[in-house]
């Protein structure tokens, strides 16, 4: 396991659990590096100051906070550390709250695993039996990396996840979106449709099932070029054919067909001509208020194929 | 409208030949420059089909109410069903390239066509679709059911339809207004949509 994140304490009425956070999950995404077109070295980012037109060091920074624009205050590691908080260094619950309560929506940001120190492990394992068992969750506050976060803290086989979560005022409100609800009258018929649907999809959820496989194929192609065989490019799926050469192609098919009967010793069913078939428009078309169009079924090449087919 | 299933192919001037597009029938309801794709007994289907936008641009009409079949086709052109589950499994899946076929007209601006015969409807389709590369009406011809088959046996389709030339759009059941028929009955298994994964369940119950 890679080193502790954090270190702290649960805190809740008159326990404290001292115990350590890990990082639970971990990105496993391809990275590049920046590299000069023509040397292909990697490039740096320096610190510049535009004032000094000079480059400068990290060292050489401090915090600021713009409160107007254009307008820092200073803030230092000093006035960090003095912040009155009472989470500094522990997991404070502040209550709990049924583990699969629907109306309490998650907005995670990182999921850490928890692991108590020797001492504590005795009440940890008590905390955690206990949740596990009433199905609760303990919702809790914590400050990591300089910031106050709300957390949910969860059962997790043998252990515990401390999952921070998004404050209420940083998840947008859904009144933004245009769904229209209200608008929408949903049959019995549709609906029955969608649970079936959703019944024909419904398993356990197997998180090996499912696999980057974009990062699959982009690691073959760096592989390939890293031992120098030529890559092969994917199949552009995004481009599609012409649709019309489709029609195209049915045509001349019909086509052919009409020419092999005319040449079959044997007459075959004819076609009805324009004028039968206006007929039939007419006919129809007789009761309705619009004008009735004289008859041209097919699209525009499909009228050529026929006007090719009777001059032919 | 939803097709009865036919015996086979036939030749009849009475109807009007043309394949069974393989691919997902839909309601095309172009309104004041939207669009919205609504496959049968299901919702908006344009987040699956996000290119299929554009149609609006190629209705010349402020309201049209299209039944089409969207179709996702491959590099050469040619419908490709596989694309199709592909998406039809993930909005997120952009494989191919969606195409609309348009098959009839059911309102076009202020004017219902419903109490129309399918060739008069067909023929203001072809007046207000402006063609495109992936974006066309669909190809038929009256009365040669035989030579459509195997024109279509041919491109590899399994189907034709055949739509009664003087026969009023139907609201459910098409009865003989509207046929779908084999190409070639012996080949097609009794019950195909059983041999479909799971997650196309709900399109089982599509004439697809």
């Amino acid at each position: 396991m890679a080193r502790a994140m954090w270190r702290g304490a649960i805190q809740f009425g008159l326990v404290t659990i001292p115990l350590k956070l890990y990082l639970a999950t971990e990105s496993k995404g391809i990275s590049f590096n920046m590299l000069h077109a023509t040397c292909l070295n990697r490039i740096q980012m320096r610190t510049y100051c535009p004032f000094h037109e000079e480059t400068i060091s990290r060292g050489d920074t401090v915090k600021g906070f713009e409160y107007a624009p254009g307008q820092y205050v200073v803030v230092t590691d000093d006035d960090l550390a003095s912040v009155p908080l009472k989470t500094v260094r522990s997991i404070e619950i502040e209550q709990f709250v049924p583990a699969r309560d629907g109306g309490v929506p998650r907005f995670a940001k990182q999921a850490y695993y928890v692991e108590p120190d020797p001492i504590g492990r005795k009440a940890f394992q008590l905390l955690r039996s206990v949740l596990a068992d009433q199905g609760l969750t303990a919702i809790a506050k914590v400050v990591i990396k300089d910031r106050e976060a709300l957390a949910a803290l969860d059962p997790f086989g043998s252990t515990m996840l401390l999952t921070t979560l998004y404050w209420p005022d940083e998840v947008r409100p859904v009144g933004e979106l245009s769904l229209g609800e209200d608008q929408v009258e949903i049959k019995p018929a549709e609906r029955a449709m969608a649970e079936q649907l959703v019944a024909a999809m419904t398993g356990e959820f197997d998180a090996n099932a499912h696999r980057d496989e974009y990062r699959d194929a982009l690691s073959s192609v760096i592989e390939a070029k890293v031992a120098g065989r030529e890559v092969a490019a994917p199949v552009p799926l995004e481009a599609g054919g012409n649709l019309v050469d489709l029609m195209a192609v049915l045509e001349a098919s019909v086509a052919a067909l009409h020419a092999e009967k005319r040449a079959a010793p044997v007459a075959a069913v004819a076609a009805p001509t324009d004028e039968q078939l206006a007929a039939a428009v007419a006919a129809e078309a007789a009761g309705a208020s619009e004008t009735a169009a004289p008859l041209a079924g097919a699209g525009p090449a499909s009228r050529r194929a026929e006007r090719r087919r009777k001059t032919a | 409208m939803r097709p009865a299933d036919g015996p086979g192919p036939f030749d009849d001037p009475d109807y009007f030949f043309e394949p069974w597009w393989p691919g997902v029938p839909v309601l095309a309801f172009v309104e004041e420059h939207h669009l919205r794709l609504q496959a049968e007994e299901l919702a908006d289907v344009l987040g699956t089909f996000p290119e299929l936008g554009a149609l609006v641009e190629h209705v010349e009409a402020e309201r049209a109410v299209v039944e089409g079949v969207v179709m996702v086709i491959d590099r050469s052109g040619r419908p490709d069903q596989r694309l199709l589950h592909r998406r039809l499994a993930s909005d997120e899946d952009r494989a191919g390239h969606a195409a609309f076929i348009a098959t009839d007209l059911l309102i076009v601006d202020d004017h219902r066509l419903t109490a129309r015969g399918f060739a008069s409807r067909r023929e203001r389709l072809s007046g207000i679709l402006q063609e495109g590369e992936w974006c066309v009406v669909s190809r038929g011809y009256p009365g040669e059911g035989h030579t459509l088959a195997a024109a279509a046996s041919e491109l590899g389709f399994a189907a034709v339809s055949a739509h009664r030339l003087a026969a009023r759009y139907r609201h459910g059941p098409a009865g003989d207004a509207w046929l779908r028929l084999p190409v070639d009955p012996g080949a097609l298994p009794a019950t195909p949509e059983r041999r479909l994964p799971p997650i196309l369940a709900v399109f089982s119950r599509l004439p697809l």
